[in-house]
């Protein structure tokens, strides 16, 4: 049988579904009686959504009006009026 | 005595499903965006700089080694993006595409510098064999000897709310090596789907399983350690 130990290494595998039936079977057994592998198990899942979880960081606001400022320029820069005819007409963009 | 077996149908095993990944399906929303951005379209820019701008810089502090350099890079990303809207394609989604540029900048931007981090490490991550759990923690026949307990009522919303635990998961992305933090970021942190994290990244997909099997076990200590110390 599956040890805890090897359990624990092949985690990522079982939860990306990225092993074969048999090992994946052999997980299944091992949890449906390992209590601490449950746990553990439980735990990589709070952990990778607590990962989903983490807010991004507000950008700075120079680099907003830089940004912006760039944006402009780009813009007017390298906008040929043939282009783009219409502005916000996003159909001559998709063809 | 009667069994818990946790709910674990096929699909609850993967918490966030990758997209069907060959399928050029068009990003119809991306399509849209990008023609105001072509259109010149303040707001939309506005917009698409608050929400990436944080993100680009998160992901940046896994290829260069301080905030400012990470910053300087993603200024260029988004100056590159802007330079390079009229060719893209659609093909793998603005997301990924952006995501890309950025690793493309920062790469460059990482080998340059000597203050930098080495990058070599992303050629294959197969170093000495990490384990996923200390070895303290299992008897020599490979059984826990100290089981981890469960961490009850601390859904991940609860714990996130406590900011000590941000700081603490951020603390411990930031300890990873190069190559397990950009896998770790890309795939939970930004929820991005495997196939495109090896094209962004330029790994295969078994050496891509690998840093975030790592990763994500580090981390998971790092919060067993935090939810252990608490309650002594
Ligand atoms: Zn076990």
């Amino acid at each position: 049988m599956l040890t805890c130990r090897e359990l624990t290494e092949l985690t990522t595998d079982y939860l990306e579904r990225r092993m074969p039936l048999r090992d994946w079977l052999r997980v299944r057994v091992h949890i449906a009686i390992c209590r601490g592998c449950r746990t553990y198990l439980a735990q990589m899942k709070q952990t990778i959504r607590l990962l989903g979880l983490l807010p991004p960081e507000a950008p700075p606001p120079h680099a907003r009006v830089e940004l912006l400022a760039s944006f402009r320029n780009t813009h007017s820069n390298t906008q040929s009026p043939r282009d783009i005819t219409r502005a916000g007409d996003s159909a001559t963009w998709a063809r | 005595m009667s069994i818990t077996i946790p709910a674990l149908s096929p699909s609850a095993s993967s918490p966030r499903q990758d997209a069907s990944p060959a399928t050029s399906a068009a990003h119809p929303e991306d399509a849209a965006l990008v023609g105001r951005l072509l259109a010149g379209d303040e707001a939309a820019f506005a917009g698409l700089v608050e929400q990436y701008h944080g993100r680009l810089v998160r992901l940046a502090l896994a290829f260069v080694a301080d905030r400012a350099t990470a910053e300087e890079v993603v200024q260029d990303t988004w100056l590159a993006m802007l330079t390079g809207l009229r060719s893209f394609e659609g093909r793998s989604g603005l997301k990924t595409w952006i995501f890309s540029i950025l690793t493309n900048r920062a790469k460059t931007r990482g080998h340059r510098e000597k203050s930098s981090v080495p990058f070599s490490a992303f050629g294959d991550g197969h170093t000495a064999h990490e384990p996923a759990v200390a070895p303290a923690r299992f008897t020599a026949a490979g059984s826990w000897s100290a089981a981890p307990e469960p961490w009850i009522d601390e859904t991940p919303e609860t714990l996130l709310l406590r900011g000590e635990v941000r700081t603490l998961i951020e603390r411990a992305i930031a300890g990873l090596p190069p190559a397990q933090r950009a896998v770790l970021t890309l795939r939970d942190v930004e929820g991005v789907a495997s196939a495109d994290v090896c094209n962004i990244l330029g790994i295969r997909e078994t050496n891509q399983r690998v840093l975030l099997h790592r990763a994500r076990s580090r981390i998971r200590a790092a919060l067993e350690q935090h939810v252990r110390r608490d309650r002594c």
